[in-house]
């Protein structure tokens, strides 16, 4: 079995609306794959429709080889799930939390406190193991939560946006645990995110999905290719003289365009370029900082929507 | 899945609903404590005790042995209190001026010409006076009734609000653990985790439904046993315990049905509250928990023979009135089966439909 999630032209209706739109993808074992929309992009709609969770209005999933509507329950019993918003019992222990999990998906009971240790150990939480859940901080409850999508060994785990709501720190964290689980626990990886950074730096494949349609499919790297080879520049220069600049720039043989506020110039070798603006510059044109930067996913979404994903 | 995984499952989900209800004791036991203490000891003690010390003004027009006699007998116990012995007109004035509740007279042609003038603001308090008076007068006139009571003998308002007492107790705790407990567990994320396992939703169900009717069930024998340390007249032997715990059980699945069923159809508590106190405070008014049945008029007592909290109540007053006795309990315990069963398909069907 190479494929782990397969579907073709998944598609859902809420009514008059469309959240969903003809989505084929297919998430081969081992990886880790990436929505990476906007809100209300439909992913979280895809992942509840491949978690069995939402009925599907047309086209087909099938999921660690079982089909998401025939066989709902097999599906269940080979996933694990992170939800988007938090989903464990304030009420109980961390512990106590997992063994409820673990119970649930019907483990072996002489299993079970070996693999909860294992298990917080992975997380960093094995001190906290008779924590109260409502005690814990946003961080160690989504680490718990990872913990506990995993307790069961299943080979495919889905993660709706799983670092939103985050502080940058605890994001990183949570990267490592997800690509632990990955390249140490061999386990797939579904995952959607809003934060380019985050599809850039976890997935090994990813879908931009926008308006329920996926726009464009491919490694991070190859999603960057298809706005052309190249840098980009962002300049900052004294009020008044952008236009000066503008002009020395078209000279130079590139071409200025204003971007939320900045001015930005598209360009082959801009290491190369950088000293021979700030030559031509040299005491016409004040620069107050220059910055070169390789393209980003949001600059991809950017090139396929043509609008940015903050909005 | 086989039988004995789905059985597996109930008591997965009991188990945990049991560990959350068991984390903060005070909460879940101590309420139905509390509750049991303030509802026998104040509230009942507060409304259902005999008014006594009630004033009264005495007149004698002219005299007479037998009149003086029966005066006598008007204010023996502790009902009634002679406020004074005097002319009419004084009488008269003090009744005015609310010193006394009523006014007595005896002439000397007694029994003939006794009259009462009494306040009718709290109908309580007439009735109480009326009826001393005219229990004195009919024992003069040897015409007295020979009570005995064959049920209940020594019973008093606080033993009739014990079963009432129970019945909330099971009804609110029940309701906590059914349908507020549901929509907590919504609100807190943790009911998606528990749908996304692999088990049928019956197990979630079914154990949910069994961790609210232990809950409600130890809740309400929690009231019993309040009652029986503040010292009640009624029957509390091994017999009536258990059957009592059989009502508050049957009365447990069908509050906690319905609660379920109501919380899996509404998306917010504030809603489940308002549709919960439409049916639940009417028909606990109306239970004959507070006051008999018999009293309401007919455009409400047609509630009564659907009322599933009218026939626990009963049930649980007769077998701790009466004992267990078969014939007397037959009905309410067929009728608390079939409603129960009734709130528990409603719940499933509902709860189902919700995932």
């Amino acid at each position: 079995m190479d494929a782990m999630i397969e579907t073709k032209g998944l598609r859902k209706e809420f009514g008059e609306l469309v959240a969903v739109n003809d989505v084929s993808i297919t998430v081969k074992k081992g990886e880790v794959f990436g929505f990476l929309g906007p809100n209300g992009a439909g992913k979280s709609t895809t992942i509840n429709m491949l978690i069995t969770m939402l009925p599907i209005t047309a086209g087909s999933g099938s999921v660690a080889g079982w089909d998401v509507a025939k066989d709902p329950a097999k599906v269940r019993a080979s996933i694990g799930v992170i939800m988007q918003s938090n989903s464990l019992e304030p009420e109980l222990t961390t512990q106590e939390n997992l063994e409820y999990y673990g119970r649930l998906n019907h483990m072996d009971p002489t299993e079970m406190p070996d693999a909860v240790r294992e298990v917080l150990a992975v997380v960093g939480l094995a001190k906290k193991a008779d924590e109260l859940v409502k005690n814990l901080s946003g961080g160690m409850k989504r680490r718990l939560e990872i913990a506990r999508s995993f307790l069961h060994r299943p080979g495919l785990i889905f993660m709706d946006e799983p670092t939103t709501g985050l502080d940058p720190q605890t994001k990183q964290a949570i990267w490592r645990y997800i690509r632990h689980l990955n390249r140490d626990q061999g386990l797939t990886i579904f995952l959607t995110t809003h934060y380019m950074e985050e599809a850039d730096a976890l997935c090994d494949r990813l879908a931009i999905i926008d308006h329920g349609r996926i726009i464009a499919e491919g490694t991070p790297v190859e999603l960057k290719d298809m706005i052309g080879e190249g840098d980009i520049i962002d300049v900052a220069v004294d009020s008044g003289e952008e236009e000066r600049f503008a002009v020395i720039a078209k000279e130079l043989g590139m071409t200025t365009r204003s971007h939320e506020g900045r001015l930005r110039l598209y360009t082959d070798r801009g290491e190369e370029r950088i000293p021979d603006l700030m030559a031509a510059c040299a005491g016409k044109v004040h620069i107050r900082s220059i910055a070169l930067h390789e393209p980003t996913l949001e600059d991809v979404f950017i090139h396929f929507t043509g609008r940015s994903m903050r909005e | 899945m086989s039988i004995a995984d789905d059985l597996g499952d109930v008591y997965t989900i009991w188990h945990k609903e049991m560990l959350v209800w068991l984390r903060n004791p005070i909460i879940g036991i101590a309420r139905s404590a509390i509750f049991g203490i303030i509802f026998l000891l104040v509230f009942a003690r507060a409304i259902g005790g005999d008014v006594s010390n009630l004033p009264v003004a005495v007149v004698r027009l002219g005299a007479s042995p037998a009149g003086d006699a029966f005066i006598a007998d008007v204010f023996e116990g502790p009902a009634l209190h002679m406020a004074t012995d005097t002319s009419y007109a004084e009488a008269l004035a003090l009744f005015r001026a609310q010193k006394v509740k009523a006014v007595v007279v005896v002439t000397a042609d007694f029994p003939r010409g006794v009259r009462l003038l009494v306040d009718g603001t709290s109908p309580t308090v007439r009735s109480a006076i009326a009826g001393r008076i005219k229990q004195a007068l009919l024992a003069r006139n040897d015409a007295g009734l020979q009570e005995e009571v064959l049920y209940g003998y020594g019973l008093d308002y606080v033993d009739f609000l014990v079963p009432t007492a129970i019945m909330m107790v099971v009804a609110f705790t029940g309701i906590f653990a059914g349908g507020i407990g549901l929509l907590q567990d919504r609100e807190k994320g943790s009911l998606a985790a528990t749908l996304l396992a692999p088990v049928r939703m019956e197990s979630i169900l079914v154990g949910k439904l069994l961790s609210g009717v232990t809950q409600a069930v130890t809740g309400g024998t929690i009231a019993l046993l309040v009652a029986i340390f503040i010292g009640t007249g009624l029957r509390t032997g091994p017999a009536e315990i258990l059957m009592l715990m059989v009502v508050m059980t049957l009365l447990g699945f069908a509050i906690i049905g319905a609660s379920i069923a109501i919380a899996s159809s509404v998306s917010e508590l504030q809603v489940f509250l308002l549709v919960f106190q439409l049916f639940l405070m009417p028909l606990w008014i109306l239970s004959g928990g507070i006051y008999p049945v018999e009293s309401q008029p007919a455009y409400l007592s047609w509630i009564v023979p659907f009322n599933p909290l009218h026939y626990a109540i009963d049930a649980m007053r007769a077998v701790m009135a009466r004992g267990v006795i078969f014939e007397s309990i037959a009905v309410d315990i067929a009728y608390l089966t079939f409603f129960s069963s009734l709130m528990v398909a409603f719940a499933t069907r509902r709860f189902k439909r919700q995932v």
